[in-house]
């Protein structure tokens, strides 16, 4: 199992799902916008990469992943559309959208082009190029993380909290709940976005269907980091979300490697695991009831 | 500082469900007035609530605050001057929020604080602890804690608080005791009188206790099928009773005040 490559590629997930944390635990919504702001930056990361300017691309796909979670938020809370659909309605936008970015064909190819992480090679000429490449993610992920969790403590960061937990107060509080709606579901997709552009440069390549699937990614590692991290903080949240998406690399790493299953049963164990946890509180209240009625019957049986 | 003329609302209007939700109101309240208000369900009370802080607009009527006309301001932006406490303790506070930052995110707002600076400062937290213990309840030793885990007695008791933390022009209290057990709701509605006297803050006050209707604040209307029916102040009102009201409910409209927490509130005394 190559190691040192999947925790590159969980420390990129990482950035996605700290972004998936915001709409999902923050704004209590899954967000479906995120299957294409990640193709979105994915490709206008590319694109800026294969004009040369690669470090624009993550800048690119940052500020386009946020436009795409603008039209999101406009959808649901200007137009009154369900947040789902509103999700699912930006989402099904963004293949064309995605697919003019990348000049009409399905995919391309970095090879041969500068990229961030070729141009990080280039300057430590000396180090490990797996470290250094898991060094950069590191640090990238690191920083969103420390930024996120600063924000949140902020009075804007408060009043985002505020929106998703109790909107009601959140507008008795004269806080303008559409506008933090829409900031939220930019902020969210902003990292999204920034975790496809990373990912474009890492892997070298952009490619139509690169997003397919990666919500139920970002849930499904949200909800494995609070698992392993189980403070209940903004702080364990956002830290939850990060180690949640290396560990869900680690999982998929590992089961391919021990042949538990092929590739393509990847998004249908994610699916499973996402909807197995949404469950839990159900199978409690099952299992409880379970209880009560067996503890009642057998107090009923010995009077 | 409060002046409503003539407001209406009809709810689904032209439907076979359209209800008169108010039929012409109008109200003046004094700057540090606290007004109280009864009336049987669907009387129209928490509707004029609605209307006054923006829920929906009204379809006729103008509302003044402080001089300056409100009708057509949106919920958010009159919020800045009108503080709200419901029925429901859970609706005043975010439950996923610590105490602190529930009255953080109030007062930094409140105060003008730039967005993108830290909502919790040393000198907020003692004054927020200092604020808190004059609730009486332990909470300043709890700031860390998250609100949801607090009980209905203490959520609304912050509820207060923070609605008042930086005093609005109007407190609007709908029920704001109806929830809660017999102690926390004395407890609640002690704090109540005496936020509101200390701040000298016009108050509305809806409630289904005619006694304490009657006791607290200065002045007491009764609405009854979207209009105001009664209005009591000075010596009538200190010479009135629980059951002198309701009779002279009775007799006014030859219809029981329909509601069996006012019957039980009248027995009380
Ligand atoms: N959003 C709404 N849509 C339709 N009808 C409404 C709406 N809100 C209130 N009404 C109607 O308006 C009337 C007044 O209701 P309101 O809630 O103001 O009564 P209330 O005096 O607060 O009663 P209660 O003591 O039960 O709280 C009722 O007939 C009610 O059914
Ligand atoms: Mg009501």
């Amino acid at each position: 199992m190559d190691t040192l490559g999947t925790l590159q590629l969980g420390f990129v997930y990482a950035i996605m799902a700290l972004g998936v944390f915001i709409t999902f635990r923050v704004m209590n919504t899954p967000d479906l916008t995120v299957d294409g702001s990640f193709t979105l930056g994915l490709a206008v990361s590319a694109v800026c990469a294969v004009q040369g300017l690669p470090v624009a691309g993550l800048f690119a796909g940052f500020i386009c992943g946020a436009g795409a979670g603008v039209v999101t938020g406009l959808l649901q809370s200007k137009a009154g559309i369900h947040p789902l659909l509103a999700g699912i309605l930006t989402m099904t936008g963004l293949y064309s959208v995605n697919l003019a970015v990348m000049g009409g064909s399905p995919n391309v190819s970095l090879l041969q082009k500068n990229t961030v992480f070729s141009e990080l090679r280039r300057v430590f000429a000396r180090t490990d190029k797996d470290i250094l490449l898991l060094a950069a993610v590191t640090i990238l992920t690191l920083l969103c993380l420390l930024a996120l969790g600063w924000l949140f403590h902020t009075g804007l960061g408060l009043r985002l909290r505020a929106v998703g937990n109790n909107p009601d107060m959140a507008r008795a509080s004269s806080i303008n709940s559409d506008r933090i709606c829409v900031l939220a579901y930019a902020l969210a997709n902003a990292f999204v976005g920034l975790a496809g552009a990373t990912l474009a440069q890492y892997q070298g390549y952009a490619d139509i269907n690169s997003g397919a699937g990666i919500v139920m990614v970002g849930l499904a590692s949200v909800i494995i980091g609070e698992v392993v991290v189980r403070k209940q903080s903004i702080w364990g949240g956002l830290l939850a979300a990060a180690v949640g998406a290396v560990v869900y690399r680690f999982l998929i790493a590992l089961a391919l490697y021990a042949d538990f299953f092929p590739a393509y049963m990847l998004r249908l164990v994610s699916a499973v695991i996402v909807a197995i946890t949404l469950a839990i509180p159900k199978i409690r209240e099952i299992a409880h009831n379970a209880r009560v009625k067996k503890e009642g019957r057998r107090d009923a049986g010995n009077p | 500082m409060l002046e409503i003329r003539n407001l209406k609302k009809i709810f689904q209007p032209g439907t076979p469900h359209a209800q008169t939700g108010l039929a012409g109101v109008s109200l003046s309240l004094r700057p540090g007035e606290f007004l109280t208000i009864v009336g049987s369900n669907g009387a129209g009370k928490s509707t004029l609530f609605n209307a006054i802080a923006g829920r929906f607009l009204v379809d006729g009527g103008d509302i003044r605050l402080g001089g300056e006309d409100i009708t057509y301001q949106r919920e958010h932006v009159r919020a800045r001057n009108i503080g709200r406490l419901f029925q429901d303790p859970k609706t005043g506070t975010a439950p996923g929020l610590t105490i602190e930052e529930n009255l953080a995110l109030v007062y930094s707002k409140a105060t003008n604080r730039f967005p993108l600076r830290l909502a919790l400062r040393a000198s907020d937290r003692q004054y927020f602890r200092a604020e808190l213990s004059r609730l009486d309840m332990g909470l300043e030793d709890r700031l860390q804690v998250k609100a949801g885990l607090l009980s209905g007695g203490q959520r609304q008791a912050l509820t207060l608080l923070i609605a008042t933390l930086v005093p609005p022009r109007l407190l609007l209290l709908d029920e704001h005791t109806a929830a809660l057990d017999p102690v926390a709701a004395a407890k609640v509605m002690a704090l109540t009188a005496q936020i509101c006297d200390r701040n000298n803050m016009t108050t509305l006050m809806v409630t289904h206790n005619i006694s304490s209707a009657l006791k607290t604040g200065t002045r007491t209307i009764m609405m009854d099928q979207g209009r105001i029916v009664m209005d009591l102040s000075g010596a009538e009102r200190e010479n009135m009773t629980s059951q002198d009201l309701l009779r002279r409910y009775r007799e006014m409209t030859r219809r029981e005040l329909d509601n069996d927490r006012i019957l039980f509130s009248g027995e009380e005394e």
